[in-house]
Order: structure tokens, then C-alpha cells, then sequence
């Protein structure tokens, strides 16, 4: 299983699983129409509570990055068409504000952060389109 | 049937003059996994035995499956249905597992053998393996394979993973988490392995001195309650008027709260005390939860 929990983490484990799902999205890891484990699966690999599982399950559902078509198994969606623009730019800020304060901590300048930032996105890209 | 596999009002439990137990509230909903935290003798063994009928309360009223706790607790038809494993549980040591296992289907009507001997495959228990040649960690393992042979509607465990290995405590859990959930089996449990609980239970309380401090669903404990730098010199007195907030210690450099709420709350009125510079809230990990409770 490619998810890894932290319990000593301040962040609820089933935020830990939602970050972990969109991250394996965004970065070619999970495709769309890949199946996801059921919630029981999951939970038994990873010995967390299965209520824990569900949750995140939902919450990746109304954000759109996960459909479950006729409640069989929970699959990734296309893309996140779920949601409108005020709130993926209201989730899309919160990160980078977080990248920002490190940024300011390890002295990366504005222009070497620009840099990565695309760098990564084209890679992302890449690997999204490859196969 | 009732939503709450176990419900508990105002039990205290005294010994001589100290009290194990007080005033002790509690609601274990069906279905549920629930833990009981908390230090040594906080009470955490005096509160499961209550449940199983091994001790007198000296106040409280209370039911368990519906049975009403008093004098002819538990009945023999509610022993069958809960699986109990004590902390260091009684295994006659000259048995083998095999001659234990003979033992306990006799006791329960509901026995399912198949399940046992799924259970001993898994953990490698040879049937004619005798109690006093086992591991600790065996010995655990036994214990939970006798309990859910008798496959019980509640299971009862304390402190169930002491002296297992991580590799072995991770199957344990596993296993557990496995045969209860899809079985609606209400799972209460005693430990001091908090990111084991954290991973495991919906719901845990927190038993400090007899005395229950803090209950709640993990996640929402982890929104609520925060851990808060501050800089600046207000007074203490002004921070502990803040509402929400628990403690306050003064650091080299700024001050230290715990508080409960919403942290965007939180931030604001404490950013309108006398003196105050700064304020940063942080998350809390189940552990840091606990050490400021019992701290």
C-alpha cells in the first residue's frame, strides 16, 4: 500500500488519507478510472478504523476526486469538476501558503520557488499524459 | 435494542477512603471502538472489571447489552455474549491450547470453530503447546482466540497488546479490526499505546484520577483541542480568562496554552489580551491531547 499513516501527526489520520489520495492524483500515481480499495481493505491494511476510512472516502467524494458509480467501489474521477473555482482556489491557497512560510524558512528566493513550482507542474503533466 | 452497547451514570467505586471511581458518566455506542485512557491507577482496570461484574459499586446505576448492572450482574446469558480478556489474563498453565479451547466451547453456545482455527493458523499456536511453555506475546494471542471463538456481541480488553512485537501487535489489530466491524461487535478497550489508539478507536475517554476529563470522536478531539505559542508579555491571569483555554506556561520566550476550541476563535481573542504579539495555533497529535490532560 503506497498510503502511510502517521499517528503522531496533529493532523486527523482521515486528512492524512484524503492528502495522500489527491497527491497519488495529482501526480500520475492513481489515474482516472483507477479502482480504489474498499473501505474495509483499506482499513485492515493499515489498521485504522474503517469509520476513519469512510470518512476520508466521503470527503474525496464531494471534493470530486473519487466517484463511486451506483455505491460499487470507489474509483478516481476524471478530474475535480466537483468543485467550483472559488473553492479550488480557497484549497489551491492554503498549500501555497504553507510553501511560502517554508520558502521564507529555508531562504529560497522568489525566483528559484517560481522556478520549481513549474517545474514540477510540467513533470506532473508528463507523467499524467504519458502511456 | 438500544444504540449503547454500554451506558454508565454516576458510578463511583471507593476503596477505604480513596475513590477509584468518580462520578463516572459513560456512553459506548454500538458498534463502536472505544478506548479508556489514561495513567496508571487512573482506574482504567477498576472501571472494565465494573463492567464485567467483578466488583460492588458504591454509587451509580448502569447497563451493559441492555442488563441492567446491580446485584445478580451478570447474568450467565449476558456472560456468553461479551469477550473478556484482563489485562494479565488467568490461563491455567499446565493446559495445552488445544485442552483451553475444548474448555471454552463447552461454555458458549455460539462457539465457531472455524474461526478459531483460522485464528491459530495466523499466529502459528500449536493446539498441543502448553500455557506455561508460551510467550507473553502467545499468551495475548491465545486470549484473543478463546474470546472470539465465543464469538461475542462485545469484547472487552485490557491493555490487550502488552508484549507483543510491533509486527505481531500490527496483526492483532488487524485481525481485530477485521472480524468486529463487519460483525457490528462493540470493541471497548484499555491502553497506553496512543498512536495504536489513534488509529483504532472512533471514540476514547480520558481517565484522570477516577475521574472522566475528556470524552469525544478522536477527529473532532484533534479540531478542538490546540496547542497554542504566544508571544509577547500578557499576564496569566488574563490568558486563563480567555475562554477555552486550560493552561498557560510561561517559556523562555513567550507563553504556552492549551486550550479548547476553534482555532480561528482562539487566535482572535487571544490576540485582543493586554500584551500579546503574536499567536500560533498548532494541531495536537492523540499523545499531546492526553499529556495535557493528565500533565
Amino acid at each position: 500500500m503506497w498510503l502511510h499513516i502517521d499517528p503522531s501527526s496533529g493532523t486527523p489520520i482521515y486528512r492524512q488519507i484524503v492528502d495522500q489520495v489527491r497527491q497519488a492524483v495529482a501526480s500520475g500515481v492513481l489515474r482516472a478510472g483507477d479502482r480504489l480499495p474498499s473501505v474495509r481493505e483499506m482499513a485492515v491494511e493499515l489498521a485504522v478504523n474503517p469509520n476513519t476510512i469512510a470518512k476520508a472516502y466521503q470527503e474525496l467524494e464531494r471534493d470530486g476526486v473519487v466517484v463511486t458509480p451506483r455505491g460499487r467501489g470507489s474509483y478516481v474521477a476524471d478530474r475535480d469538476h466537483g468543485l467550483d473555482e472559488a473553492e479550488a482556489i480557497r484549497q489551491f491557497t492554503e498549500g501555497v501558503d504553507r510553501l511560502v512560510a517554508e520558502a521564507y524558512r529555508l531562504r529560497i528566493d522568489r525566483k528559484s520557488a517560481l522556478r520549481l513550482l513549474a517545474e514540477r507542474i510540467d513533470e506532473a503533466e508528463r507523467r499524467r499524459s504519458g502511456e | 435494542m438500544s444504540d449503547l452497547a454500554i451506558s454508565l451514570q454516576g458510578v463511583t467505586k471507593r476503596y477505604g477512603q480513596r475513590e477509584a471511581l468518580r462520578q463516572v458518566d459513560l456512553a459506548v455506542p454500538a458498534g463502536s471502538i472505544f478506548a479508556v485512557l489514561g495513567p496508571n491507577g487512573a482506574g482504567k482496570t477498576t472501571l472494565i472489571r465494573s463492567l464485567m461484574g467483578l466488583m460492588h459499586l458504591d454509587e451509580g446505576t448502569g447497563s451493559v447489552l441492555g442488563y441492567p448492572l446491580g446485584p445478580n450482574y451478570p447474568p450467565r446469558s449476558l456472560k456468553e455474549r461479551i469477550g473478556y480478556v484482563a489485562q494479565q489474563p488467568a490461563l491455567y498453565e499446565r493446559m495445552t491450547a488445544g485442552e483451553l479451547l475444548d474448555l471454552a466451547r463447552g461454555l458458549h453456545p455460539r462457539w465457531d470453530g472455524q474461526t478459531v482455527r483460522r485464528y491459530l493458523d495466523l499466529f502459528s499456536i500449536p493446539r498441543d503447546l502448553r500455557v506455561r511453555q508460551m510467550s507473553t506475546g502467545t499468551r495475548a494471542q491465545l486470549a484473543l482466540t478463546l474470546v472470539m471463538g465465543g464469538n461475542p456481541e462485545l469484547l472487552i480488553l485490557d491493555e490487550p497488546t502488552l508484549g507483543l512485537d510491533p509486527l505481531h501487535r500490527h496483526q492483532y489489530l488487524q485481525l481485530l479490526l477485521a472480524d468486529s466491524v463487519e460483525a457490528g461487535r462493540t470493541v471497548l478497550l484499555s491502553s497506553h499505546d496512543l498512536h495504536q489508539i489513534e488509529r483504532l478507536a472512533d471514540r476514547v475517554t480520558i481517565l484522570v484520577e477516577g475521574k472522566l476529563t475528556l470524552t469525544g470522536a478522536i477527529d473532532d478531539l484533534k479540531v478542538t483541542e490546540k496547542r497554542i505559542r504566544i508571544a509577547g508579555d500578557p499576564t496569566e491571569a488574563d490568558l486563563l480568562a480567555v475562554p477555552g483555554v486550560r493552561r498557560a506556561v510561561k517559556e523562555q520566550i513567550g507563553w504556552l496554552v492549551t486550550a479548547s476550541g476553534r482555532a480561528d476563535e482562539l487566535r482572535a481573542s487571544l490576540l485582543q489580551v493586554g500584551g500579546v504579539k503574536a499567536v500560533q495555533v498548532y494541531d495536537q497529535s492523540l499523545e499531546e491531547i492526553f499529556l495535557s490532560y493528565v500533565g
